[in-house]
């Protein structure tokens, strides 16, 4: 099954040319230009990871991720940022972002990244499933 | 460097410090897109190499979007290097249509976190005022922020240049009128002393969302000292 991925940054040519390259690897790619579609497009339908911009207008990164984690706690999110700084890096790994990646990106790193993200969502989402179905059997 | 010296507060440094790293930000934007293109190039001669025919077309618009970043990173980098130049500089006379797009180049992100976008209109492309081009920068940068925070209901602000028969002045237009006026604004110490430094005065038209910045008469058109006066009054106009 090919890795579902959603890239949130408000640079349109950015989000597209790095959805093409991704396709070209076989994965499905959705792309979102502000933190409110990404949003939108989480409430519907559950990626592999979400590659979340950092600093975007109106909502940022920070932000967007506590959301998205909120709608949906098993979202691997890996943020993108020109300059990683300690203090926001700290802040967003303890909100739950599975990882930074650097732009301009290596495209080779991303996809070792999306692969963990995989990974790890589906762990949880095993885990969620045996909890339900514990508490079914146990009720 | 006296008229300078005074500029140099921590608040200054704070302000080239920030500026500065917000345009670092857009140029790796810049970067990020020529290198997603570069590597689109990369898959697409993969493909070549396999059988699959090179699409021209595609070449061709790649092509293009490399051009059009290069132009991007251009303005981005000009920009930089005059706002860089601004502490350097003595008072002199600032080509006004270059500022303005100095200033739009750099708010953009700023402005863009706040849901906004700044538009300019330029003046005659021979227009300019004579003034300390840092301390002019701050001021207007500030009366960009405080208007930017008030917010604008076409999402849009302007930023003007007009000679009048007042004087030349900076004109910012489309932010949603405060319910008291800019009189808290216009009065605040950083205010006084950013208008001091230019011999500026603020004044405002709320009821239009229009706030002016009237500089002295005598400095348009790039002669005459520059006119580092006392601080005029400063407050609402109607």
């Amino acid at each position: 099954m090919n890795e579902k991925i959603l890239i949130v940054d408000d640079d349109e040519a950015f989000c597209r040319l790095l959805a093409e390259r991704m396709r070209h690897r076989d994965m499905e790619v959705e792309t979102a230009v502000s933190a409110a579609e990404a949003l939108q497009l989480l409430e519907r339908k559950a990626f592999d990871a979400v590659l979340l911009d950092l600093m975007m207008p109106e909502m940022d990164g920070i932000e967007a991720l506590k959301r998205m984690l909120e709608k949906r706690p098993e979202t691997q999110v890996i943020l993108l940022t020109g300059y990683p700084s300690v203090s926001r890096g700290v802040e967003a790994l303890k909100l739950g972002a599975l990882d930074f990646i650097l732009k301009p990106v290596d495209l080779n790193e991303l996809t070792e990244k999306i692969r963990q993200a995989r990974t790890g969502r589906l762990i949880l989402v095993e885990k969620k499933n045996r909890e339900k179905i514990r508490r079914i059997l146990t009720e | 460097m006296a008229t300078r010296g005074p500029l140099f507060a921590p608040a200054d440094m704070r302000f080239f410090g920030q500026v500065s790293a917000a345009v670092t930000h857009d140029v790796k934007n810049v970067l990020a897109v020529i290198q997603e293109n570069a590597g689109l190039l990369e898959d697409l001669c993969g493909m070549a190499e396999r059988g699959r025919p090179l699409d021209v077309p595609r070449l061709k618009r790649i092509a293009r979007e490399l051009q059009q970043q290069v132009g991007r990173g251009d303005r981005i980098i000009t920009s930089m290097n005059r706002f860089a130049h601004s502490v350097d500089e003595d008072p002199k006379a600032v080509e006004v249509s270059g500022l303005l797009e100095m200033m739009a180049v750099l708010s953009r992100r700023f402005l863009a976190a706040k849901g906004l976008r700044l538009t300019t209109v330029p003046p005659a492309p021979a227009a300019s005022v004579d003034a300390p081009p840092f301390g002019l920068i701050r001021l207007l940068w500030f009366c960009l922020e405080h208007t930017a925070a008030l917010g604008a209901p076409g999402k849009t602000l302007e930023l003007a240049f007009e000679v009048s028969g007042a004087g030349p002045a900076f004109h910012i237009r489309g932010f949603a009128p405060p319910a008291n006026g800019l009189s808290a604004l216009l009065s605040t110490e950083s205010a006084r002393a950013l208008c001091a430094t230019l011999g500026a005065t603020l004044a405002s038209r709320p009821e239009a969302g229009e706030l002016v910045i009237r500089l002295s008469p005598p400095c348009v058109g790039g002669t005459g000292p520059a006119p580092l006066t006392q601080p005029r009054p400063t407050g609402e106009e109607r």
